[in-house]
């Protein structure tokens, strides 16, 4: 008999299972679910205004080490080539410069920006010994206007063997539109080399707030409707680092946003043939039949005169196309 | 916890981490069965990573109890498994796959399927009854000659024509293989 056949033959009902760690089961979960809401949102929010943590205007920083020294300068210069994201991150972001060291481990947050709807944070990892693998994980999420529903996307790169570069995308769940400042909190409790198995833990703890960058909102009042799916855009935000486009669906009454086959998708281009590149998106049903959520790419800044945003619904291998929405003069915003 | 099927089917995240925390043990041993040696770990875990994804992104396509449910995530482990291990040896020998591949073309067949149309043949074929299940997943998921399954299944190859031919009316009932059979 060959391997093939051996295989085949492989009676399932028969087995035993073996044992598995509980962390291999929470690194399990967590790319699940992170590879599910960076895909397309199939998942119902829970929505629930939390009050703590708001109040204050002053822009509070977690105790910090005086006059430290960077971990890592320029962290998101490390990502450049693999994305457009940064092009002109540099140049809307407040520098954070937060440093704390627990057990060993240095994690120190250097700048970061909110434009309206999405937060992105550049942080570095410093570890006295350890060796945390490729692509560390942190224990907790990032907390931001005490919620810690939404979407998240972390890049890493090893610097060196003890020294990590990253950047978190978060795209919130914001009660109440988009508000002028976010609170931001972060204990990220433990870091994990999910390639050995092994954990530190650590006192780690981050707050502070952020405001808004100048975001141009233009209003662009679009509504189509195909194959029963009625598609709205109030308004397309742009800021000199990204592009957000919020969105309204109305689904048939057969769909709902956890049995929607078809993913909802937008294609940013501009004259040039220059292809935005996505960066988050997040939905969420608001009722049975009904979500709302927001994409978000990253602004080229190409010189362009007129953006085409195209909003599409894609199963397999059909998709169909919604009627685009032109921005003209989209270099005049957000600046 | 109760009633875990329909909590996962409304998307509840906690009933993909009850599922991920009784199944894990299960699916895992069976990737590992099929990869372990063939492929190395990391195609292990890339198999049960998949396995938990598409049984999150298809439950509501999932209809029966638990242990039919059980039977549900092993039966996709097992497929999976062994058409990542298949790919793996595709690689190995190109030579051979492409005479293969020269061969199907003359029947007709469609090669080249997207992974999510594939994806959407292993989830379909689940619903058919056990005895036809693991027959047509072979043939149209694994893409497997009739002499392969004839060895597999141990009756011959007339049978397996047989059998094929008697449940195509059944196929044609699932969206992803009618279009193939078209």
């Amino acid at each position: 008999m060959n391997e093939l056949q051996e295989m085949l033959q492989l009676n399932i009902d028969d087995i035993e299972p073996e044992s598995v760690t509980q962390i291999e089961k929470k690194r399990l979960l967590h790319n699940i679910l992170n590879k599910k809401k960076h895909r397309f949102l199939h998942y119902a929010v829970a929505v629930g205004l939390m009050t703590f943590g708001i109040g204050s205007s002053v822009l509070v920083l977690s105790p910090t080490i005086a006059a430290q020294i960077p971990i890592v300068q320029n962290i998101v210069d490390y990502f450049n080539g693999d994305t457009t994201q940064f092009t002109y991150f540099k140049d809307y972001a407040t520098v954070i410069g937060s440093m704390q060291t627990s057990n060993g481990v240095s994690i120190e947050i250097g700048d970061a920006i909110y434009d309206g709807t999405t937060v992105t944070i550049a942080f570095a990892i410093e570890s006295k010994k350890e060796d945390f693998g490729e692509h560390p994980i942190f224990g907790s999420p990032i907390v931001t206007n005490g919620n810690v529903q939404g979407s998240s996307v972390t890049s890493i790169k090893k610097v060196t063997d003890t020294t990590y570069a990253g950047v978190i995308t978060v795209t919130p769940e914001l009660t109440g539109g988009s508000p002028r400042t976010v609170s931001l909190s972060w204990s990220p409790g433990s870091v994990w080399n999910h390639e050995t198995d092994e954990i530190v833990e650590g006192d780690w703890s981050f707050e502070f707030k952020l405001k808004k960058i100048n975001v141009e909102g233009i209003p662009v009042n679009y509504t189509d409707t195909r194959k029963d799916f009625i598609l709205n855009v109030p308004s397309v935000d742009i800021t000199g680092y990204t592009i957000n486009v919020p969105f309204e669906v109305e689904m048939p009454s057969k769909y709902e946003l956890s049995n929607l086959p078809y993913n909802i998708e937008f294609e940013v281009k501009d004259e040039f043939g220059n292809e935005y590149e996505m960066l988050t998106n997040l939905a969420g049903s608001t009722t049975k039949h009904a979500a709302k959520g927001s994409y978000t790419f990253a602004n080229l800044q190409s010189g362009s005169d007129r953006l085409t945003i195209t909003p599409k619904l894609i199963h397999e291998n059909e998709e169909i196309l919604f009627d685009s929405i032109i921005i003209n003069n989209p270099e005049k915003s957000g600046k | 916890m109760t009633d875990f099927i329909r909590k996962l089917q409304q998307r509840q995240e906690k009933a993909l981490a009850f599922v991920v925390n009784t199944y894990m043990p299960y699916v895992k041993v069976i990737a590992k069965k099929i990869l372990q040696h063939s492929c190395g770990t990391g195609a292990v875990d890339e198999c049960v990573n998949d396995v938990f994804l598409a049984v999150w992104q298809n439950s509501t396509k999932f209809n029966g109890d638990e242990l039919e449910f059980k039977k549900w995530i092993g039966t996709i482990t097992k497929f999976k498994a062994i058409d990542m291990y298949r790919k793996q040896k595709k690689n190995e020998t190109v030579s051979l796959e492409h005479t293969k591949e020269q061969e199907d073309n003359k029947n007709g067949e469609v090669l080249y399927l997207r992974k999510e149309q594939k994806e959407s043949i292993l989830i379909e074929l689940q619903t058919l009854p056990d005895t036809e299940r693991e027959l047509f997943l072979m043939k149209f998921y694994l893409d497997l000659s009739n002499g392969e399954i004839a060895a597999a299944l141990g009756i011959t190859k007339a049978a397996v024509e047989n059998r094929l031919y008697r449940g195509k009316k059944k196929l044609a009932t699932l969206p992803t293989i009618k279009e193939r059979l078209e």
